[in-house]
């Protein structure tokens, strides 16, 4: 009798094993996300749906406002302000406009691409458009800038901005230094919550190392080298 | 009395094995079908010949 109730008691576990797994299907079950990758453990379509109703997974959620120490590298440059993939790299009237999109899996704080002082921090735009061309204007009837661009003038390379762009999904864009404070290079600048787009607006005679398509990590990754040319 | 679905008060261990068994598969395909890149199809076939295979052996033992 105790053989055949053991077998029962693994079966029923099985049974509650198979009902929550098929439950959550096509997303993995609970004890099956510590096993897989970022990306894996929280399907985009599973966050689209969250975005929607709001319940984000507390798992993700930390491991969204993830914050790691990066070490700048010892080469003169400018580094990347965000981590992510460079979707364009465009010069216009003399400003190379290096475009970072950042996915939901990306570190979400920003960090500065050289040392110098903040003397700009612009809460709005007049074109609210995020990285894939999506007009976003109607958010500005809301109490939540959906663009932000921090002017910093450096020793270095003359006067640079980081513009932080939020997506249809973003309210909220924090930038942490002021006004007249000092930045070192790669220090933390601000944190898009749950934005898409980070660009860095360099003057055009400063060569850039970097191509459209290359991933890059903020405080990192030398998105210029070498003098100006 | 012994047979395959009952023997002495209790499942019989090659039943209760296969079931266990093919519950672990489903599982365990599953985490392959998420880690893998190869077509779905071809991963059904690869779990339902190891599936195949381990009843076979259960069902011998």
């Amino acid at each position: 009798m105790t053989t055949f109730l053991v077998q029962v008691l693994v079966l029923v576990l099985l049974v509650v094993l198979v009902g929550i797994w098929a439950l959550r299907f096509p997303y993995p079950a609970f004890w099956l996300r510590p096993f897989l990758p970022a990306r894996k453990r929280w399907p985009e379509r599973e966050i689209r749906d969250w975005l929607g109703n709001g319940r984000f997974h507390r798992g993700f959620l930390k491991f969204f406002n993830r914050d790691p120490e990066r070490n700048p590298p010892s080469e003169p440059g400018l580094l990347a302000p965000a981590d992510g993939l460079i979707t364009s790299a465009e010069v216009r009237d003399g400003i190379r406009y290096l475009v970072i999109a950042l996915s939901f899996w990306d570190m979400h704080v920003q960090r500065s691409p050289a040392a110098g002082k903040v003397v700009v921090i612009e809460p709005s735009g007049d074109e609210y458009m995020d990285g894939e061309g999506r007009n976003f204007s109607f958010l500005r009837e809301k109490h939540c800038p959906v663009q932000t661009r921090v002017v910093i003038d450096t020793a270095s390379h003359g006067r640079l901005a980081v513009r932080l762009i939020t997506s249809v999904a973003a309210r909220r864009i924090e930038v942490w230094p002021g006004v007249g404070d000092m930045l070192a290079r790669g220090q933390r600048l601000g944190r898009i919550l749950l934005g898409s787009t980070v660009v860095l607006e360099i003057p055009e005679r400063f060569a850039i190392c970097v191509q459209t398509g290359q991933r890059v990590w903020a405080g990192e990754t030398l998105v210029t080298a070498g003098a100006p040319t | 009395m012994t047979s395959f679905f009952w023997s002495n008060g209790h499942l019989g261990w090659p039943f209760f094995g296969v079931l266990v068994y093919s519950v672990l598969c489903l599982l365990a395909g599953d985490i392959v079908w998420r880690l893998t890149p190869a077509p779905f199809r071809k991963i059904l076939a690869a779990m339902a010949i190891v599936w195949a295979a381990g009843v076979v052996v259960l069902v011998a033992l």
